[in-house]
């Protein structure tokens, strides 16, 4: 199990400033490399046109998607309804007594928003080799990279939690979950992410 | 202050110029950015947020987290209506949950 983020500075980057160092085994890459991968999807729905995903991606990933709950497994159509709840959380109304001022808010910025995300999450996922072996693979992060990387896991676990339907302080009910309850084992990855992001902030330089 | 762009890498892109909106009646009266509790958001990720978009000390970082914990909301800033809307976008790029309204 991956120790999580520390910070490392590099006698060869004095200047460049740290760098956050992530050893992860196989199976974490594997699983980082799925919930990033269907993050993307999500967006790449959103964002209508787009590449289309190969249709090998699709019937792979429709599979983990239906296991993990980030998608909506009762639902064939690629393009997500404008009343999924994850979409609504990763691009709430600006104006919530405002219409009509929340429809000209997203019309400026959801494409901007969706890029952006979108931009984050191929970072991410080109960072995450997928042909691991057995060997654990180390992760270096510059500034830049450790804010996509904060960013696309904080959208995972925002993605996670609405499906899952996570409140405050309901640790409680989750270890109350029968053993053999899928939605455990989604909670725990759920955790293991948020856990993973606590590392990564920490980690992270504070600003001068 | 290190004014990072947030995690989304996208800040080259110029912003589409918006239409004035109610240009001469409401443009002067001060706006407001809030930032919602939501049982996501790591209270670490929402201060550091605070601090790298706004620049704000640790400090007021933290104090308006705890805010936003415990009172459910915080006003995170405050100007024009365009500035806030700037903040909103740039709050729903980290994740976080933002609205803008009018003062008072």
């Amino acid at each position: 199990m991956s120790s999580g983020f520390r910070r490392v500075t590099s006698r060869r980057q004095r200047a460049g400033g740290d760098v956050l160092v992530a050893a992860f085994a196989p199976f974490e890459v594997r699983l980082l490399r799925q919930f990033v991968h269907e993050l993307i999807l999500l967006l790449q729905a959103e964002a209508g046109a787009g590449q289309e995903p190969d249709h090998d991606d699709v019937d792979e990933f429709a599979a983990i998607t239906v296991r993990s709950g980030l998608g909506d497994p009762g639902d064939s159509d690629p393009v997500a309804p404008p009343e999924d709840p994850v979409i609504a959380r990763l691009f709430p109304d600006a104006y919530p007594d405002d219409d009509e001022s929340a429809a000209d808010f997203r019309r400026f910025t959801q494409e901007r928003l969706v890029d952006g995300k979108h931009a984050s999450a191929q970072a991410v996922l080109a960072m995450l080799p997928d042909d691991v072996g057995d060997d654990d693979v180390e992760i270096a992060l510059d500034r830049p990279a450790a804010l996509q990387w904060l960013g696309t896991l904080n959208d995972i676990r925002l993605a996670l939690g609405t499906r899952l339907g996570i409140e405050q302080d309901d640790d409680a009910v989750w270890d109350a979950l029968p053993a053999d309850d899928p939605r455990g084992t989604v909670h725990q990855i759920y955790q293991w992410l948020g856990w993973m992001q606590e590392t990564l902030v920490a980690a992270l330089p504070r600003q001068r | 202050m290190d004014h990072v762009p947030g995690p989304t890498l996208t800040p080259e892109r110029t912003r589409q110029e918006r239409p004035a909106i109610d240009e001469g009646t409401q443009s002067d009266l001060p706006w407001v950015t809030l930032v919602w509790n939501d049982p996501v958001n790591l209270m670490s990720y929402v201060s550091f947020v605070f601090q790298s978009h706004f620049g704000y000390p640790r400090p007021k970082a933290e104090k308006l987290m705890l805010q936003v914990h415990q009172l459910g909301k915080a006003v995170v800033s405050s100007g024009s209506r365009e500035e806030m809307e700037r903040d909103v976008e740039a709050m729903h790029a980290y994740g976080l949950w933002a609205t803008l309204q009018k003062s008072g």
